[in-house]
Protein backbone atom coordinates (compact mmCIF):
# COMPACT_ATOMS: atom_id res chain seq x y z
CA UNK A 1 0.00 0.00 0.00
CA UNK A 2 2.75 2.58 -0.87
CA UNK A 3 1.71 3.11 -4.25
CA UNK A 4 -0.71 6.00 -4.97
CA UNK A 5 -4.13 6.96 -7.43
CA UNK A 6 -1.31 9.33 -9.28
CA UNK A 7 1.73 6.57 -9.68
CA UNK A 8 -1.38 4.02 -11.44
CA UNK A 9 -2.78 6.58 -13.87
CA UNK A 10 0.74 7.47 -14.89
CA UNK A 11 1.75 3.38 -15.76
CA UNK A 12 -1.41 3.41 -17.54
CA UNK A 13 -1.16 6.07 -19.35
CA UNK A 14 2.53 5.06 -20.73
CA UNK A 15 0.67 2.06 -22.44
CA UNK A 16 -0.53 4.15 -25.19
CA UNK A 17 0.50 7.64 -27.09
CA UNK A 18 -3.23 8.17 -27.24
CA UNK A 19 -3.48 8.20 -23.50
CA UNK A 20 -3.15 11.58 -23.07
CA UNK A 21 -5.24 13.39 -20.07
CA UNK A 22 -7.35 15.48 -22.36
CA UNK A 23 -8.58 12.39 -23.58
CA UNK A 24 -9.15 10.44 -20.09
CA UNK A 25 -9.02 12.65 -17.47
CA UNK A 26 -7.87 11.61 -14.03
CA UNK A 27 -10.93 11.58 -12.78
CA UNK A 28 -12.59 8.80 -15.26
CA UNK A 29 -9.33 6.96 -13.93
CA UNK A 30 -10.11 7.56 -10.18
CA UNK A 31 -13.89 6.61 -10.47
CA UNK A 32 -12.89 3.58 -12.71
CA UNK A 33 -9.90 2.57 -10.01
CA UNK A 34 -12.07 3.04 -7.27
CA UNK A 35 -14.62 0.63 -8.61
CA UNK A 36 -12.31 -1.94 -9.78
CA UNK A 37 -10.10 -1.92 -6.10
CA UNK A 38 -13.40 -3.13 -4.46
CA UNK A 39 -13.20 -5.73 -6.94
CA UNK A 40 -10.20 -7.16 -6.79
CA UNK A 41 -10.66 -6.65 -2.89
CA UNK A 42 -13.89 -8.85 -3.56
CA UNK A 43 -12.35 -11.75 -5.55
CA UNK A 44 -8.78 -11.63 -3.41
CA UNK A 45 -11.05 -12.53 -0.56
CA UNK A 46 -12.65 -15.26 -1.71
CA UNK A 47 -8.94 -16.93 -1.87
CA UNK A 48 -7.49 -15.48 1.05
CA UNK A 49 -9.34 -12.38 3.32
CA UNK A 50 -6.81 -12.67 6.04
CA UNK A 51 -3.84 -11.12 3.67
CA UNK A 52 -5.91 -8.23 3.32
CA UNK A 53 -7.17 -7.60 6.67
CA UNK A 54 -6.74 -5.00 9.28
CA UNK A 55 -7.62 -5.08 12.90
CA UNK A 56 -9.70 -2.33 14.78
CA UNK A 57 -9.57 -1.59 18.43
CA UNK A 58 -11.58 -0.75 21.10
CA UNK A 59 -10.43 0.61 24.96
CA UNK A 60 -12.41 -0.97 28.13
CA UNK A 61 -15.99 -1.06 26.82
CA UNK A 62 -18.85 -1.94 29.22
CA UNK A 63 -22.33 -3.14 27.22
CA UNK A 64 -24.05 -0.54 29.32
CA UNK A 65 -22.14 2.00 28.20
CA UNK A 66 -22.57 1.52 24.51
CA UNK A 67 -26.55 0.83 24.42
CA UNK A 68 -26.34 2.48 21.03
CA UNK A 69 -23.11 -0.22 19.75
CA UNK A 70 -20.32 0.22 18.10
CA UNK A 71 -19.54 1.61 15.21
CA UNK A 72 -17.36 0.31 13.41
CA UNK A 73 -14.85 1.09 10.17
CA UNK A 74 -16.60 0.41 7.27
CA UNK A 75 -15.83 -3.28 6.24
CA UNK A 76 -16.55 -5.65 3.56
CA UNK A 77 -15.89 -8.46 5.60
CA UNK A 78 -15.36 -8.97 9.93
CA UNK A 79 -13.00 -11.64 10.34
CA UNK A 80 -13.54 -12.44 14.02
CA UNK A 81 -11.84 -10.72 17.15
CA UNK A 82 -10.03 -11.14 20.31
CA UNK A 83 -10.60 -9.68 23.68
CA UNK A 84 -7.68 -9.13 25.79
CA UNK A 85 -8.36 -9.21 29.84
CA UNK A 86 -7.15 -6.96 32.11
CA UNK A 87 -5.84 -10.04 35.24
CA UNK A 88 -6.01 -13.13 34.91
CA UNK A 89 -6.50 -16.04 37.31
CA UNK A 90 -5.27 -19.58 38.53
CA UNK A 91 -8.46 -20.98 36.73
CA UNK A 92 -8.35 -18.56 34.00
CA UNK A 93 -4.31 -18.35 32.93
CA UNK A 94 -5.19 -16.47 29.55
CA UNK A 95 -5.42 -13.17 29.12
CA UNK A 96 -6.45 -13.58 25.75
CA UNK A 97 -9.86 -14.49 24.66
CA UNK A 98 -11.71 -15.13 21.01
CA UNK A 99 -14.41 -12.43 20.31
CA UNK A 100 -17.96 -14.96 19.31
CA UNK A 101 -19.53 -13.25 16.47
CA UNK A 102 -23.15 -14.49 16.60
CA UNK A 103 -26.47 -13.71 14.43
CA UNK A 104 -28.56 -11.92 15.45
CA UNK A 105 -30.91 -14.50 16.20
CA UNK A 106 -28.86 -15.76 18.07
CA UNK A 107 -27.98 -13.09 20.35
CA UNK A 108 -30.24 -14.00 23.29
CA UNK A 109 -29.44 -18.02 23.00
CA UNK A 110 -25.68 -17.89 22.91
CA UNK A 111 -23.53 -19.20 25.64
CA UNK A 112 -19.95 -18.35 24.34
CA UNK A 113 -18.33 -15.41 26.76
CA UNK A 114 -17.09 -12.25 25.17
CA UNK A 115 -19.73 -12.21 22.48
CA UNK A 116 -20.92 -9.62 20.13
CA UNK A 117 -24.01 -9.48 17.57
CA UNK A 118 -22.99 -6.86 14.55
CA UNK A 119 -25.93 -5.23 12.02
CA UNK A 120 -25.42 -2.15 9.76
CA UNK A 121 -21.70 -1.56 10.91
CA UNK A 122 -22.51 -1.41 14.63
CA UNK A 123 -21.30 -4.35 17.08
CA UNK A 124 -23.56 -4.83 20.04
CA UNK A 125 -22.16 -6.48 22.89
CA UNK A 126 -23.74 -9.33 24.61
CA UNK A 127 -24.15 -9.88 28.00
CA UNK A 128 -24.18 -7.68 31.14
CA UNK A 129 -21.11 -5.43 32.07
CA UNK A 130 -20.25 -8.07 35.06
CA UNK A 131 -19.40 -10.21 31.93
CA UNK A 132 -17.34 -7.79 30.59
CA UNK A 133 -16.13 -6.09 33.80
CA UNK A 134 -12.35 -7.67 33.30
CA UNK A 135 -12.26 -7.18 29.45
CA UNK A 136 -9.77 -3.96 28.98
CA UNK A 137 -10.02 -3.71 25.26
CA UNK A 138 -11.06 -6.04 22.26
CA UNK A 139 -10.01 -5.86 18.49
CA UNK A 140 -12.12 -6.57 15.51
CA UNK A 141 -10.13 -8.15 12.87
CA UNK A 142 -11.76 -7.23 9.40
CA UNK A 143 -11.40 -6.61 5.31
CA UNK A 144 -11.93 -2.51 5.25
CA UNK A 145 -13.77 -1.29 2.15
CA UNK A 146 -11.55 0.93 0.52
CA UNK A 147 -12.39 4.57 0.07
CA UNK A 148 -13.66 6.53 -2.62
CA UNK A 149 -10.45 7.99 -4.97
CA UNK A 150 -10.72 12.01 -4.67
CA UNK A 151 -6.85 12.92 -5.67
CA UNK A 152 -3.77 11.42 -7.30
CA UNK A 153 -2.02 11.36 -3.82
CA UNK A 154 -4.70 8.75 -2.34
CA UNK A 155 -3.23 5.44 -0.99
CA UNK A 156 -4.32 1.92 -2.44
CA UNK A 157 -5.85 -0.44 -0.08
CA UNK A 158 -4.53 -3.53 -2.12
CA UNK A 159 -0.99 -4.65 -1.35
CA UNK A 160 2.02 -3.51 -3.94
CA UNK A 161 1.72 -6.83 -5.63
CA UNK A 162 -1.57 -5.68 -7.14
CA UNK A 163 0.13 -2.40 -8.93
CA UNK A 164 0.18 -4.38 -12.30
CA UNK A 165 -3.11 -5.65 -12.38
CA UNK A 166 -4.07 -2.16 -11.29
CA UNK A 167 -2.79 -0.86 -14.23
CA UNK A 168 -3.22 -3.36 -16.96
CA UNK A 169 -6.89 -3.28 -16.20
CA UNK A 170 -6.59 0.74 -16.36
CA UNK A 171 -4.86 0.63 -19.56
CA UNK A 172 -7.58 -1.54 -21.37
CA UNK A 173 -10.60 0.62 -19.78
CA UNK A 174 -8.82 3.63 -21.18
CA UNK A 175 -8.23 2.12 -24.93
CA UNK A 176 -12.17 1.18 -24.95
CA UNK A 177 -12.77 4.90 -23.62
CA UNK A 178 -11.20 6.58 -26.49
CA UNK A 179 -12.97 4.58 -28.96
CA UNK A 180 -14.52 6.43 -32.16
CA UNK A 181 -13.44 9.50 -30.68
CA UNK A 182 -13.14 11.82 -33.40
CA UNK A 183 -9.15 12.23 -33.69
CA UNK A 184 -8.20 8.59 -33.01
CA UNK A 185 -7.66 6.04 -35.35
CA UNK A 186 -9.35 2.97 -34.04
CA UNK A 187 -7.05 0.53 -32.78
CA UNK A 188 -7.46 -3.27 -31.51
CA UNK A 189 -7.74 -3.20 -27.72
CA UNK A 190 -7.53 -7.46 -27.71
CA UNK A 191 -3.74 -7.09 -26.63
CA UNK A 192 -4.89 -4.63 -23.34
CA UNK A 193 -8.27 -7.10 -22.35
CA UNK A 194 -5.37 -10.20 -22.86
CA UNK A 195 -2.83 -7.86 -20.77
CA UNK A 196 -5.62 -7.05 -17.72
CA UNK A 197 -6.81 -10.67 -17.76
CA UNK A 198 -3.16 -12.30 -17.11
CA UNK A 199 -2.47 -9.71 -14.57
CA UNK A 200 -5.70 -10.20 -12.70
CA UNK A 201 -5.03 -14.04 -12.90
CA UNK A 202 -1.75 -13.75 -11.92
CA UNK A 203 -1.95 -11.75 -9.04
CA UNK A 204 -5.20 -13.53 -7.81
CA UNK A 205 -3.02 -16.76 -7.80
CA UNK A 206 -0.75 -15.20 -6.36
CA UNK A 207 -2.91 -14.40 -3.34
CA UNK A 208 -4.32 -18.08 -3.53
CA UNK A 209 -1.06 -19.13 -2.84
CA UNK A 210 -0.51 -17.35 0.33
CA UNK A 211 -3.22 -19.42 1.74
CA UNK A 212 -1.35 -22.61 1.00
CA UNK A 213 1.89 -21.67 2.34
CA UNK A 214 0.37 -21.83 6.06
CA UNK A 215 0.20 -24.55 8.75
CA UNK A 216 -3.64 -25.29 9.27
CA UNK A 217 -4.99 -27.98 12.05
CA UNK A 218 -8.14 -29.63 12.71
CA UNK A 219 -9.38 -29.11 15.73
CA UNK A 220 -11.66 -31.87 17.53
CA UNK A 221 -15.36 -30.48 18.55
CA UNK A 222 -17.89 -31.91 20.91
CA UNK B 1 11.12 43.61 -32.69
CA UNK B 2 12.19 47.08 -33.63
CA UNK B 3 9.84 47.35 -36.47
CA UNK B 4 7.04 49.98 -36.55
CA UNK B 5 3.96 50.40 -37.77
CA UNK B 6 4.96 52.65 -40.22
CA UNK B 7 7.66 50.43 -41.22
CA UNK B 8 5.29 47.92 -42.66
CA UNK B 9 3.38 50.54 -44.09
CA UNK B 10 6.10 51.89 -46.21
CA UNK B 11 6.95 48.95 -47.02
CA UNK B 12 3.35 47.75 -48.22
CA UNK B 13 3.18 50.76 -50.02
CA UNK B 14 6.20 50.06 -51.87
CA UNK B 15 3.98 46.58 -53.42
CA UNK B 16 2.43 49.20 -55.82
CA UNK B 17 2.78 52.95 -56.83
CA UNK B 18 -0.94 52.92 -56.57
CA UNK B 19 -0.55 52.16 -52.83
CA UNK B 20 0.64 55.68 -51.43
CA UNK B 21 -2.73 57.38 -51.23
CA UNK B 22 -4.81 54.57 -49.62
CA UNK B 23 -2.44 54.67 -46.38
CA UNK B 24 -3.16 58.26 -45.24
CA UNK B 25 -5.91 57.13 -42.75
CA UNK B 26 -3.57 55.86 -39.98
CA UNK B 27 -6.46 54.15 -37.93
CA UNK B 28 -7.48 51.93 -40.38
CA UNK B 29 -3.52 51.13 -41.19
CA UNK B 30 -3.10 50.64 -36.91
CA UNK B 31 -6.04 48.83 -37.11
CA UNK B 32 -5.73 45.91 -39.72
CA UNK B 33 -1.82 45.68 -39.09
CA UNK B 34 -3.24 44.82 -34.98
CA UNK B 35 -5.86 41.93 -37.05
CA UNK B 36 -2.77 40.60 -38.84
CA UNK B 37 -0.33 40.67 -36.11
CA UNK B 38 -3.49 38.44 -33.83
CA UNK B 39 -4.08 36.35 -36.24
CA UNK B 40 -0.49 35.59 -37.07
CA UNK B 41 -0.07 35.01 -33.43
CA UNK B 42 -2.81 32.78 -32.94
CA UNK B 43 -2.04 30.52 -36.16
CA UNK B 44 1.23 30.23 -34.04
CA UNK B 45 -0.20 29.07 -31.25
CA UNK B 46 -1.66 26.58 -33.11
CA UNK B 47 1.56 24.91 -34.58
CA UNK B 48 3.73 25.36 -31.79
CA UNK B 49 2.29 26.48 -28.73
CA UNK B 50 5.90 26.62 -26.95
CA UNK B 51 7.15 29.40 -29.24
CA UNK B 52 5.13 31.93 -28.21
CA UNK B 53 5.18 30.87 -24.66
CA UNK B 54 5.99 32.87 -21.60
CA UNK B 55 4.82 32.75 -17.90
CA UNK B 56 3.39 34.88 -15.29
CA UNK B 57 2.40 34.86 -11.67
CA UNK B 58 -1.11 35.91 -10.96
CA UNK B 59 -3.16 36.65 -7.92
CA UNK B 60 -6.50 35.79 -7.26
CA UNK B 61 -9.81 37.59 -5.84
CA UNK B 62 -10.07 37.04 -1.99
CA UNK B 63 -12.35 34.98 -0.49
CA UNK B 64 -13.01 30.96 0.58
CA UNK B 65 -14.54 29.57 -2.68
CA UNK B 66 -15.86 31.13 -6.13
CA UNK B 67 -12.25 32.91 -5.98
CA UNK B 68 -11.01 34.21 -9.71
CA UNK B 69 -7.90 34.49 -11.63
CA UNK B 70 -8.57 37.52 -14.01
CA UNK B 71 -6.33 37.06 -17.20
CA UNK B 72 -7.56 39.96 -19.48
CA UNK B 73 -4.92 42.12 -19.30
CA UNK B 74 -2.23 40.60 -18.65
CA UNK B 75 1.31 41.54 -20.07
CA UNK B 76 1.68 39.82 -22.72
CA UNK B 77 -1.88 39.14 -23.49
CA UNK B 78 -2.97 35.45 -23.50
CA UNK B 79 -3.35 33.62 -26.72
CA UNK B 80 -3.75 29.92 -25.39
CA UNK B 81 -3.62 28.71 -21.81
CA UNK B 82 -0.92 26.11 -21.22
CA UNK B 83 -1.00 25.37 -17.50
CA UNK B 84 -1.78 27.07 -14.01
CA UNK B 85 0.35 25.71 -11.18
CA UNK B 86 -1.08 27.55 -7.67
CA UNK B 87 2.01 28.45 -5.37
CA UNK B 88 1.91 25.03 -3.51
CA UNK B 89 3.00 23.42 -6.85
CA UNK B 90 -0.36 21.50 -7.56
CA UNK B 91 -1.74 21.95 -10.87
CA UNK B 92 -5.37 23.48 -11.58
CA UNK B 93 -7.45 21.50 -13.41
CA UNK B 94 -9.50 22.97 -16.21
CA UNK B 95 -13.31 21.79 -16.56
CA UNK B 96 -15.94 22.33 -18.62
CA UNK B 97 -18.54 24.46 -16.50
CA UNK B 98 -21.53 21.84 -17.71
CA UNK B 99 -18.96 19.12 -16.89
CA UNK B 100 -17.30 19.79 -13.58
CA UNK B 101 -17.01 16.02 -12.58
CA UNK B 102 -14.55 15.86 -15.67
CA UNK B 103 -11.52 16.16 -13.43
CA UNK B 104 -10.73 16.03 -9.76
CA UNK B 105 -9.78 18.97 -7.44
CA UNK B 106 -8.38 21.24 -7.47
CA UNK B 107 -9.99 22.70 -11.03
CA UNK B 108 -11.62 26.12 -12.42
CA UNK B 109 -13.69 26.78 -15.47
CA UNK B 110 -13.14 30.05 -17.93
CA UNK B 111 -16.40 32.52 -18.12
CA UNK B 112 -14.50 34.94 -20.87
CA UNK B 113 -11.13 35.53 -19.63
CA UNK B 114 -11.95 34.74 -16.19
CA UNK B 115 -10.03 31.68 -14.21
CA UNK B 116 -12.82 30.45 -11.48
CA UNK B 117 -12.96 28.31 -8.47
CA UNK B 118 -14.99 25.40 -8.25
CA UNK B 119 -16.17 25.04 -4.90
CA UNK B 120 -13.59 25.98 -3.02
CA UNK B 121 -10.48 23.93 -4.32
CA UNK B 122 -7.62 26.36 -4.31
CA UNK B 123 -6.30 26.19 -0.18
CA UNK B 124 -6.99 28.38 2.45
CA UNK B 125 -8.91 31.38 3.09
CA UNK B 126 -7.84 34.36 1.10
CA UNK B 127 -5.93 35.27 -1.94
CA UNK B 128 -4.15 32.59 -3.58
CA UNK B 129 -1.10 32.71 -6.48
CA UNK B 130 -0.23 30.54 -9.22
CA UNK B 131 1.81 30.54 -11.99
CA UNK B 132 0.26 31.09 -15.62
CA UNK B 133 1.73 29.51 -18.34
CA UNK B 134 0.52 30.36 -21.79
CA UNK B 135 1.07 30.78 -25.24
CA UNK B 136 1.28 34.72 -25.63
CA UNK B 137 -0.37 37.11 -27.70
CA UNK B 138 0.91 40.41 -29.53
CA UNK B 139 1.01 43.65 -27.87
CA UNK B 140 -1.92 45.25 -27.81
CA UNK B 141 -1.58 48.42 -31.21
CA UNK B 142 -3.69 51.24 -30.01
CA UNK B 143 -5.51 52.24 -33.73
CA UNK B 144 -5.51 56.02 -31.93
CA UNK B 145 -1.92 55.75 -31.06
CA UNK B 146 0.95 56.74 -33.45
CA UNK B 147 2.37 55.07 -36.57
CA UNK B 148 5.95 54.62 -34.25
CA UNK B 149 4.09 51.68 -32.04
CA UNK B 150 6.50 48.44 -32.40
CA UNK B 151 4.94 45.05 -33.34
CA UNK B 152 5.43 42.06 -31.77
CA UNK B 153 6.10 39.95 -34.46
CA UNK B 154 9.79 38.82 -34.63
CA UNK B 155 11.36 41.24 -37.37
CA UNK B 156 12.50 38.62 -39.43
CA UNK B 157 9.38 37.55 -40.06
CA UNK B 158 7.32 41.22 -40.31
CA UNK B 159 6.97 40.67 -43.99
CA UNK B 160 3.98 38.68 -43.17
CA UNK B 161 2.40 41.83 -41.99
CA UNK B 162 3.55 43.66 -44.67
CA UNK B 163 2.02 41.40 -47.47
CA UNK B 164 -1.10 41.25 -45.60
CA UNK B 165 -1.37 44.74 -45.25
CA UNK B 166 -0.37 44.46 -48.90
CA UNK B 167 -3.07 42.51 -49.72
CA UNK B 168 -5.97 44.71 -47.54
CA UNK B 169 -4.78 47.59 -50.31
CA UNK B 170 -4.85 45.79 -53.24
CA UNK B 171 -8.84 45.15 -52.20
CA UNK B 172 -9.16 48.78 -50.87
CA UNK B 173 -8.32 49.28 -54.44
CA UNK B 174 -11.35 48.16 -56.73
CA UNK B 175 -10.51 47.89 -60.39
CA UNK B 176 -6.80 46.65 -59.50
CA UNK B 177 -5.48 43.68 -61.78
CA UNK B 178 -7.10 40.39 -60.43
CA UNK B 179 -3.02 38.72 -60.96
CA UNK B 180 -1.54 41.36 -58.16
CA UNK B 181 -3.62 39.75 -55.98
CA UNK B 182 -3.11 36.51 -57.02
CA UNK B 183 0.18 37.13 -56.59
CA UNK B 184 0.59 38.84 -53.42
CA UNK B 185 -1.83 35.53 -52.33
CA UNK B 186 0.62 33.61 -53.29
CA UNK B 187 3.45 35.23 -51.88
CA UNK B 188 1.72 35.81 -48.71
CA UNK B 189 1.15 31.30 -48.52
CA UNK B 190 4.53 30.85 -48.87
CA UNK B 191 6.35 33.48 -46.56
CA UNK B 192 3.55 31.71 -43.79
CA UNK B 193 4.68 28.11 -44.89
CA UNK B 194 8.14 29.31 -44.33
CA UNK B 195 7.31 30.48 -40.98
CA UNK B 196 5.05 27.20 -39.85
CA UNK B 197 8.69 25.49 -40.85
CA UNK B 198 10.01 27.75 -38.74
CA UNK B 199 7.92 27.04 -35.81
CA UNK B 200 7.97 23.18 -36.73
CA UNK B 201 11.45 22.96 -36.59
CA UNK B 202 12.77 24.93 -33.81
CA UNK B 203 12.21 22.93 -30.80
CA UNK B 204 13.69 19.97 -32.49
CA UNK B 205 12.17 16.79 -31.99
CA UNK B 206 10.92 16.20 -28.39
CA UNK B 207 10.95 12.98 -25.94
CA UNK B 208 6.87 12.93 -25.74
CA UNK B 209 4.45 9.96 -24.61
CA UNK B 210 1.53 11.32 -26.00
CA UNK B 211 -0.14 12.54 -28.80
CA UNK B 212 -1.54 15.44 -27.46
CA UNK B 213 -5.33 16.90 -28.87
CA UNK B 214 -4.88 20.53 -29.92
CA UNK B 215 -7.52 23.05 -28.72
CA UNK B 216 -9.16 22.93 -32.30
CA UNK B 217 -12.84 23.18 -33.29
CA UNK B 218 -16.02 24.62 -31.81
CA UNK B 219 -16.71 23.80 -28.04
CA UNK B 220 -20.43 22.71 -28.19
Amino acid sequence: MTFTLGDVINAARDRHPLFAKTRIPDAVFARFLTDYQRELLSKAMQRDATVLSTTFSVSSPLPSGNPTGIVLPTYKRVLGGTVHLTSNTDNDPELDYPLTIVDYSLRLRTRAVYSCWITDNTLFQIGTDSDWEDVGSFDVQYVAEPTSFTALTDLFTLPDSARPCLVARSAYMAGNRIQGLPDVPKFDTSNLADDASEAETAWLADVGGQRKSRTSSVREVW
Amino acid sequence: MSTTCADIIARAQAFSSSNGPLTSNGSIMLSRIRADETALFSKAAEVNRDYFSTSTSITSTSGSSGRTFAIGALTPLVERILKLTLATGVDLNQVDSLDIDGELAPRYTTNGTTLTEVNSEWGATGTVSATLMYAKGPASIDPTGALTQTVTTPDEWTDLLVISLAQYLHHMDVGRDPMEGQRLQALHDDRMQDFFNHLAHFGGVEARRFVIPSPSGSKN
